[in-house]
């Protein structure tokens, strides 16, 4: 196994964790689900190709400016959101996967079928990215987005989103008012997965429709569903499951098939969330948390044991 | 068809209001309308002097009118705790402040924990609502509205469904919110309750208002017995 390809994997995984978190915010969170996530990644890829590639721009601006852009047609997107609900947004934004890859394919501008070549790698003080600065780039790109994520959902964003998950009209009479905190999702998911695809499509030099076709949507699916929500040990399944199983050649693709299958079947939860509920049972709340409130209410001498 | 029908109601700062009827009155239309579910298609609903017509849901909450519901719904995967703090953000959604304040400050833990203590429900806490007894859930639900701060509360059905004591508790519950200063405006079948309790009854029928007055008053009157009982006449 050599160190390039060690680290083509590793770039993968981390950016298929950056995308599963994404999605995480959408689903997991905001209870929107999305089966055309592949479209955000494929517009991050894409500004970013356009206004490198096209426009001329150098990297960091257009970085600033692609996750800008993702971010803003994550919100137009959403929309839809605004007016269906369950499986009719499935539906639609199956319908905006394929819009946008039409579009990539169709529309010259778009490079076509045969993509957009020669992306720049970033480059500091002159000095271009090696592969290797490119991984610890990417790294560090992971850790920005973990952490976001964990202070986000340490805030009342999380709980807008979590009543909007769980009861639309409750959320509404609570004062959580579902248009903005559907547009919050997108935009957030946006934003994140256009980074996604700026971190992608520079460390890949090329874009291509294919790229972010809907079976990709299903791919990212598959790792917030099987990690569980709000983790990313999915992502990480998902991106190194089909290497792990090279050995199996021809028959690769069918035991990763089962594999997920399976797991999706005995472990509901996700891997995560059911390994937990076997250690610590069912808690909501997790146990930090409790022991938190436990501290301030018992502080007043108010608290009943359980 | 309409489902209500020159409905006119006065509810007073302060005082405690039951709206009963048969199924199908119209009375949880009435409510949908008044928190902002749904539009009506004329007339005015004035709350804390100003139009609420054509406002969001969210927004009047925000203004400090909040609900239960007649079909349970509390946020069923949350804890207990997180029901009634998701109450207590409903000045924060809709600001940026929603991006930096957390839920588990302890000033908003403290408000919840109090809350919860009204309701008698420290015990579950910590426990997703969604797995309790329909007569917790209840509870949760009204600590939830509690949480918003309302000057109004709106409670659909609060006792439907739950035991003798558990309605009993909810009276207690109702009428100790009513003292804090809460105006009270509820829909209810049990008439143990609804007598109990309330201040003044409106009676709806078919989408309209037949009656309205005391409790004694309207466990009276002939147009209401009719409603519940129908006529003397066969058709």
């Amino acid at each position: 196994m050599s160190l390039d390809y060690f680290l083509t994997v590793s770039v993968f995984s981390m950016i298929n964790m950056i995308l599963a978190s994404s999605l995480n915010i959408l689903i997991g969170y905001a209870g929107q689900v999305s089966l055309g996530h592949a479209a955000f990644f494929g517009i991050g890829a894409y500004a970013s190709a356009i206004l490198t590639v096209k426009l001329g721009m150098g990297y960091w601006p257009a970085l600033l400016l692609s996750v800008f852009i993702s971010g803003l047609i994550g919100l137009l997107l959403g929309l839809p959101a605004l007016r269906v609900r369950e499986d009719f947004l499935v539906l639609a934004t199956i319908g905006v996967n394929f819009v946008v890859v039409s579009v990539f394919n169709y529309v010259k501008f778009f490079g076509g079928p045969y993509g957009i070549l020669g992306l720049p790698r970033p480059s500091l003080f002159g000095h271009a990215f090696t592969t290797r600065e490119y991984a610890l780039y990417v790294f560090l790109w992971t850790l920005v987005v973990v952490f976001l994520v964990r202070y986000l959902s340490n805030t009342y964003l999380k709980l807008g989103f979590d009543a909007l998950r769980e009861d639309e009209d409750a959320a509404e009479s609570v004062g959580v008012s579902s248009p903005r905190y559907k547009m919050y999702a997108f935009a957030i998911a946006g934003l994140l997965a256009g980074l996604a695809g700026n971190l992608w499509a520079h460390y890949m030099t090329v874009v291509f429709p294919d790229n972010f076709s809907f079976p990709v949507s299903i791919g990212i699916l598959t790792m917030v569903v099987i990690g569980g929500v709000g983790t990313l040990i999915g992502a990480i399944i998902v991106t190194i499951l089909p290497e792990v199983l090279r050995f199996a050649r021809d028959y690769r693709m069918l035991i990763y098939g089962l594999i997920i299958v399976f797991t999706m079947f005995f472990m509901p939860k996700g891997i995560v969330g059911s390994i937990k509920g076997l250690i610590f049972g069912d808690t909501p709340l997790g146990k930090k948390r409790v022991e938190k409130v436990r501290r301030i209410a018992g502080a007043q001498g108010r608290i009943a044991g359980r | 068809m309409q489902a209500l029908k020159d409905v006119s109601l006065d509810v007073e700062v302060g005082e405690i209001r039951a709206i009963i009827g048969p199924n199908g009155a119209g009375k949880t239309t009435l409510f949908n309308i008044i928190n902002g579910f749904l539009r009506p298609d004329s007339g005015t609903i004035v709350f804390d002097g100003k139009s609420i017509v054509c406002v969001r849901p969210s927004e009047i909450a925000k203004r400090g009118l909040a609900r239960t519901f007649q079909i349970v719904k509390v946020f069923s995967n949350l804890s207990v705790l997180e029901n009634v703090l998701a109450g207590l953000g409903v000045d924060i959604y809709p600001s940026l402040e929603a991006f930096q304040r957390s839920p588990f400050a302890k000033e908003y833990v403290e408000k919840a924990w109090k809350i919860i203590e009204t309701l008698g429900i420290e015990k579950y806490a910590f426990v997703a609502a969604g797995t309790l007894p329909l007569g917790l859930q209840k509870k949760v639900e009204v600590a939830r509205a509690l949480a918003v701060k309302p000057k109004l509360l709106l409670l659909d059905e609060p006792v439907s469904g739950l035991n003798d004591l558990e309605t009993q508790e909810m009276i207690d519950v109702v009428k100790k919110i009513n003292q804090s200063g809460v105006t009270v405006l509820f829909i209810e079948h049990d008439m143990h309750f609804t007598v109990n309790i309330a201040q003044r009854i409106t009676v709806l029928d078919y989408g309209v208002k037949i009656a309205e007055g005391t409790p004694e008053e309207i466990t009276k009157d002939s147009r209401v017995i009719e409603a519940y009982l129908g006529s003397e006449e066969v058709a």
